[in-house]
């Protein structure tokens, strides 16, 4: 368990493939830039695996406690207004946006 | 992915160029939950609205919006899940889905991963030809409902609605059980059946409010699974049968000319009937979940699970055999009226005291077809049950034939008026009374003495007389009575 992850490496395509899943263009001369300090954090955090996390069950949240729950009732909505207020283009309360078609 | 699927009887091939091909399907529905609000947020979950008015901040996935979770949406989840016969998951999680779309706000979806709401279960399907067949249920678990994209208002632009972003679904995987576009269309219908019992979903497709993605690969029987593509977002149970036909049919034609099967996404095309490749969607699939740090593990303690357990109503299964067992109904029948707990409810009614086979009888017969003329729901029924009661109970005691019921019947839709009533206005009883029908018969015979003298060679012609009698008495004569005269008076 323990070296699982120790040989991450963090490539050029790597970087490539993140900002492509994140919307966020790189310039490929940022790309190496980036392979170098990404990787660095990675190191940095493989210290982690030092640990022995045998028979111990994954945190899924650092807080302690039980979800609340809320009633089923409408409390919310009709604030078309606000919702629109940030947007760069808007018609007729939609939001307008640049063609997205599969 | 690649284990056996445990059952290996092979129930349904198709044929190919080069011998048989089974088909290899799994289903995953959404199924919107009925609620008044969504999941996360005190927005109204309804359908329609105008544009962008049942959006919150938390919807719109404002800066610092924190998600609530609705109690009465995780009971939904747990019921679905016992209607489904299904382990119920104590402890489960709530995991951040990420992909970037425009119906999207938050850029992830809220959904649940790696500890869902709900654990594996069954749901038995009754197939056309009588046989039944158990259809695995992985998992269910909860998630967000995105916004929805309008691409045809604008040649230029894509319009966003996010009146539907944030309303709760119930994600139904099922294990890759299903072996013929029937049996899914089959499988559909029964769950969605299960699902309008528990009152958990509408079902209503046309809203959109339960939609299927469908896994589908073919094999030669015997061999391993093959490569899967996914149709997504199929949102009628017929598209789902012609979806699967297509591209169970695409795939053999692939493999018997030599290619190989890409495990891909695609659309499938309600115009042409054909499913074709989503290819820009292709690289995108790596949704990167992980535990959303706005929200604790999901607990629910026993007495909450056990409370909804008590709120269970008769489901599909056991009320057919019920319906068998106290009303002596054969599965047949039995599958007709629980398929809508409606149509079973307004059964019990007619059936109560009277003969359960001429109810079940007039219900899908008379009542079913004036029904869909009228294009009418059971429970907007001109005739309630309990007039349909009051014309069983007439032909029962005699006051009215078979065919004079259907007459009366017919009046009863139009008027709403009671049975009874219309046969004191119309003078519709039957005529019983022997001398009375004698008369009739002795008419009937004077004025065709050539038939009669003919019928003693061919008893065939007795029925012509019986119709002949039946006419000039205006239907109301007793059927059976006039036949056995008929006959005396011939001879035979």
């Amino acid at each position: 368990m323990v070296s699982k992850v120790n040989q991450m490496t963090i490539t050029k395509d790597t970087i490539r493939k993140i900002s492509n899943l994140a919307k966020i263009s790189i310039a490929d001369q940022e790309v190496e830039k980036l392979e170098s300090e990404i990787s660095s954090i990675i190191r940095w955090v493989e210290a982690l695996n030092e640990v022995d996390t045998e028979n111990v069950d994954p945190m899924s949240n650092s807080l302690t406690g039980a979800l609340r729950m809320r009633e089923d009732l409408v409390t919310d909505g009709n604030k078309v207004s606000d919702i629109l207020s940030n947007s760069p283009v808007d018609d007729e309360n939609f939001f307008v946006v640049p063609k997205v078609i599969e | 992915m690649n284990d056996i699927n445990t059952t290996s009887e092979v129930r349904h091939t198709i044929e190919g160029q080069n011998g048989e091909w089974e088909i290899i399907i799994g289903l995953e529905i959404h199924a919107q939950v009925t609620s008044e609000s969504k999941l996360f947020s005190g927005s109204s979950a309804s359908f329609g609205g105008a544009p962008m008015s049942h959006v919150s901040l938390v919807d719109a996935a404002m800066p610092g919006m924190l998600p609530v979770i609705n109690k009465h949406c995780v009971r939904q989840a747990v019921k679905t899940g016992l209607g489904l016969k299904a382990k119920i998951n104590s402890y489960s999680i709530f995991d951040r889905k990420n992909y970037f779309y425009p119906d999207l706000p938050q850029g992830y979806q809220i959904s649940q991963f790696k500890f869902p709401i709900v654990g594996e279960g069954e749901v038995k399907v009754s197939l056309k030809d009588g046989e039944d067949i158990i259809v695995r249920i992985e998992r269910l678990h909860l998630e967000q409902d995105a916004g929805k994209s309008f691409h045809d208002i604008d040649p230029e632009n894509s319009y966003i609605d996010l009146n539907r972003s944030g309303v709760a679904l119930m994600e139904i995987v099922t294990m890759p059980d299903l072996r013929s576009a029937d049996e899914a269309k089959s499988f559909v219908t029964k769950l969605r059946t299960i699902l309008r019992y528990l009152e958990t979903c509408d079902g209503n497709m046309e809203e959109g409010s339960l939609r299927a993605d469908i896994n589908v690969s073919v094999r030669k029987p015997g061999d391993n699974l093959g490569t899967r593509c996914e149709i997504k977002n199929v949102n009628s149970i017929r598209f789902i049968g012609m979806a699967i036909e297509y591209e169970a049919r695409r795939q053999v034609n692939e493999i018997e000319s030599g290619r190989e099967i890409i495990q891909e996404t695609r659309l499938f095309d309600v115009s042409t009937g054909e499913t074709r490749s989503m290819r820009s969607k292709e690289e995108a699939h790596d949704y990167r979940y992980f535990p959303d740090p706005d929200l604790l593990p999901l607990n629910l303690e026993d007495d909450f699970i056990k409370e909804i357990i008590n709120e269970l109503p008769e489901l599909p299964d056991y009320k057919k055999e019920r319906l068998i067992k106290s009303y002596g109904l054969n599965s047949y029948d039995a599958d007709i009226l629980v398929s809508d707990k409606n149509y079973a409810e307004y059964f019990e009614s007619v059936a109560n005291g009277r003969d359960p086979k001429i109810s079940v009888n007039w219900i899908t017969g008379e009542l079913f077809s004036a029904l869909n003329k009228l294009n009418l729901d059971i429970h907007d029924s001109p005739v309630s049950s309990e007039q349909l009661g009051e014309l069983i109970d007439l032909i029962s005691d005699g006051t009215l034939s078979g065919r004079l019921a259907k007459d009366v019947f017919e009046i009863m839709l139009e008027t709403k008026k009671n049975p009874r009533v219309i046969v004191e206005e119309k003078n519709l009883s039957q005529i019983t009374d022997e001398s009375s029908i004698e008369k009739i018969v002795d008419k009937i015979m004077e004025s065709n003495i050539d038939k009669v003298a003919e019928a003693r060679e061919k008893p065939k012609l007795i029925g012509w007389f019986v119709g002949q009698v039946m006419k000039e008495s205006q239907g109301k004569a007793n059927p059976a009575t006039v036949n056995n005269l008929v006959k005396k008076k011939i001879g035979i």
